[in-house]
């Protein structure tokens, strides 16, 4: 049994059922108690688990989530909310200092059971300090967990894995996606592990690896290159870190042409680091460069033009895999 | 003359031991309980200067790798609060606070272990000397990018004031790291939900080398309390044990109860550099000499010895006792084995079965502000 559910709804779904099976669950971040956060990510929640449990906070980043991994260490379990990823650098320090190196420097003794949801990405009309795409910043830190849900099933089964996680997980929700896509999710409680890529399409001739919103459109571009004879192995990466390298060095031995997409600038994104994991583990396999096809170098412009022609297109994702299969 | 309660400048003379306590000294009294109490706060004063005293020279002679943060001089602002708090009172230090370590009660072999980076420390040799922590007694390590412990201290108090566990959150920082956003951020935070914290500042003066007239422009930064609508408190002889204890106990008492957090500046000074290769030439020659002569340490013994708490006998005994079991950790420390370098590669994540402290359930009981 299932019900169709959009990607925002599967996102407060997971919270209200971890908070009901838990009461150590609780969230906090601005505007997310008597308003129920700016995109009604944590709808009702205040309404149904009181003042505490969903938490309005002053417009600190830097305490939202140090706060929460203060109260992680005494035993809760805090979701902190980071109303737009542009402001996620006000808690660097706490994120980066902190939480990811808590178990580390504790001995293994003291673990820091954190989840930071992080609405983020383009195509949405927010200019520069509203559309970011900042995951590769923190794709750099060991101890963190990262995580990019794709779909409405992902985006509650990676939430609630995240919540019940010991370790501190960046929840990354593409705000692109909450409302314009929908699936049948299960009625049931599940979760969706943490580390393994899914492979959405096989395919023989070229592999696309992508995430979020990308991934929407990859699948476009997987299902126009299917009309034309050409069969793409799409990977949705899904978790950022650690990564499953495994589905990505075994598609591309067996593709031989690997394109990555994503819509974070191109210099020093993930997709250099997919690139290098396929060149030192499949370099003899492979029939032509490894393609990347990103946001440009420049910050997040504004005018819907302008962000068109920023954000990787259908159609650039397409001209670009279409070149390399001809390679 | 009892100096003054509140102070806008530094304790420039030296003052008699007799004057212990500041403006709580008539009230004070000697019970047989106080007298247990402060033979307790003496031992663990006096180990926390021998354990410094030693690690100095220990780092001076080379048989440790790194550097040492030495808090002689500016102990009474760490053992006393620590030497208050109960097991499950979280501490979110900062990286001079050796004082909360003794006070809490981590054992003194592990704390040498620490420094020589041993396998024998809680983190088997793999952080900084400096980063002494224990989980056991609730104290994170310090995390030596300032400032960044407060939230931490702020979360521990939210949970214990959503959970109604009657637990008080303490927090340690110099003058210096009030200028960091984490600090203001999270006694904003404090003074809404009127949570259970003791925050200290310790004014030694300088942060590393940067005088507080140049960090901070209003010095008396316990004023600030009053922008976050909490209490804030002066203490301007840190180096007085009995009005540190009096303070502290208010505070603490207030925080176990609802009555919210406090903020204590309590003026002291630290003896040598930002570190052991900080020769702090940037003082002026006569600051240390003036500020040597309000040692807390024999003020706390005078006192002791004048209002018949303890005998010399006693003290001697103590002393005695300190010192053999600075020689056991010692050699405890240098008989440990190093890590093998692989043990840098473990501990990165936590286990799915891993449990933190105070994890079993508490029912959330906090409603509203």
């Amino acid at each position: 049994m299932g019900h169709v559910a959009t990607y925002i709804d599967a996102i407060v779904e997971a919270q209200r059922e971890e908070m009901r099976r838990d009461e150590r669950v609780f969230v906090m971040g601005e505007d997310v108690g008597i308003y129920g956060g700016v995109f009604k990510a944590t709808k009702g929640l205040k309404d149904e688990f009181g003042f505490y449990r969903c938490l309005d906070t002053p417009i600190s980043e830097s305490l939202i989530v140090g706060a929460g991994i203060g109260a992680a260490l005494m035993g809760m379990r805090p979701i902190s909310e980071i109303q737009f990823a542009d402001f996620i650098h006000g808690a660097h320090d706490q994120i980066v200092n902190q939480a990811a190196k808590i178990f580390y420097r504790t001995g293994g003794t003291w673990a820091c059971p954190l989840v930071i949801r992080v609405p983020y990405g383009g195509d949405v009309g927010g200019g520069m300090y509203h559309s970011q795409s900042v995951e590769a910043w923190y794709v750099h830190v060991p101890g963190l967990k990262i995580v990019c849900p794709g779909t409405p099933r992902d985006a509650k089964g990676l939430l609630k894995a995240a919540v019940r996680d010991n370790n501190p997980v960046l929840y990354f929700e593409h705000k692109k996606l909450y409302r314009t896509i929908k699936e049948e999710i299960p009625d049931d409680d599940y979760v969706t592990p943490i580390g393994p890529a899914e492979v959405r399409r096989e395919g023989r001739h070229v592999t696309m690896i992508a995430f979020g919103l990308m991934l929407q459109r990859v699948l476009k571009v997987a299902e126009r290159l299917s009309g034309e004879g050409i069969e793409a192995e799409v990977i949705d990466l899904r978790t950022l870190l650690p990564m499953d390298k495994n589905t990505i060095i075994e598609s591309a031995k067996k593709t031989g042409k690997v394109v990555v997409v994503h819509e974070a600038p191109k210099t020093g994104g993930v997709g250099g680091e997919i690139a290098s994991i396929v060149a030192e583990q499949a370099f003899e396999y492979l029939d032509g460069p490894i393609v990347r096809v990103c946001g440009l170098d420049i910050p997040h412009p504004f005018h819907p033009k302008m962000e068109e022609f920023y954000l990787p297109s259908v159609e650039r994702i397409y001209e670009e895999t279409k070149k390399l299969v001809e390679y | 003359m009892a100096k003054k309660d509140t102070g806008d400048t530094a304790v420039k003379e030296p003052v008699e031991a007799a004057t212990l306590g500041g403006p709580y000294r008539d009230s004070f009294k000697l019970t047989p309980k106080r007298k247990e109490q402060l033979r307790g706060l003496y031992r663990v004063m006096r180990l926390t200067r021998d354990i410094d005293d030693r690690m100095r020279k220990l780092f001076r002679q080379g048989r440790y790798y790194g550097t040492y943060f030495s808090q002689i001089g500016q102990e009474c602002t760490t053992t006393v609060p620590a030497f208050l708090a109960e097991k499950d009172d979280f501490i979110g230090p900062s990286h001079r606070e050796l004082g909360c370590m003794v006070g809490k009660g981590v054992p003194t072999k592990y704390l040498f272990a620490q420094v020589y980076t041993k396998s024998t420390s809680q983190d088997r040799g793999v952080m900084h000397p400096v980063f002494f922590g224990w989980t056991d007694v609730r104290q994170i390590t310090p995390c030596t990018c300032l400032a960044t412990q407060v939230p931490l201290a702020t979360g521990a108090a939210l949970s214990y004031k959503m959970r109604g566990i009657k637990n008080v959150a303490f927090c340690f920082t110099g003058e210096g790291a009030t200028s960091k956003g984490d600090f203001h951020e999270s006694l904003n935070f404090c003074g809404i939900h009127r949570l259970p914290l003791v925050y200290t500042i310790q004014n030694n003066w300088y942060a590393e080398s940067v005088p507080l007239e140049i960090q901070s422009g209003n010095p008396n930064q316990e004023q600030r309390a009053e922008g976050y609508g909490i209490e804030g408190v002066r203490v301007s002889d840190g180096n007085d044990a009995i009005w540190m204890l009096c303070v502290y106990e208010e505070a603490i008492e207030r925080a176990r109860n609802g009555g919210g957090p406090t903020l204590i500046m309590a003026d002291t000074y630290r003896w040598y550099g930002h570190s052991e290769i900080d020769p702090a030439t940037y003082r002026p020659d006569d600051e240390l000499k003036r500020w040597m002569a309000l040692d807390p340490i024999p003020r706390f013994e005078a006192y002791l010895l004048e209002n018949k708490v303890m005998t010399s006998d006693e003290m001697n005994a103590i002393k005695a006792e300190i010192q053999a079991e600075i020689e056991d950790a010692v050699k405890f420390a240098e008989d440990s084995p190093e890590s093998p370098a692989e043990v840098c590669l473990e501990n990165v994540y936590a286990p799915d079965d891993f449990v933190n402290p105070l994890s079993e359930f508490d029912k959330v009981v906090a409603k509203e502000i």
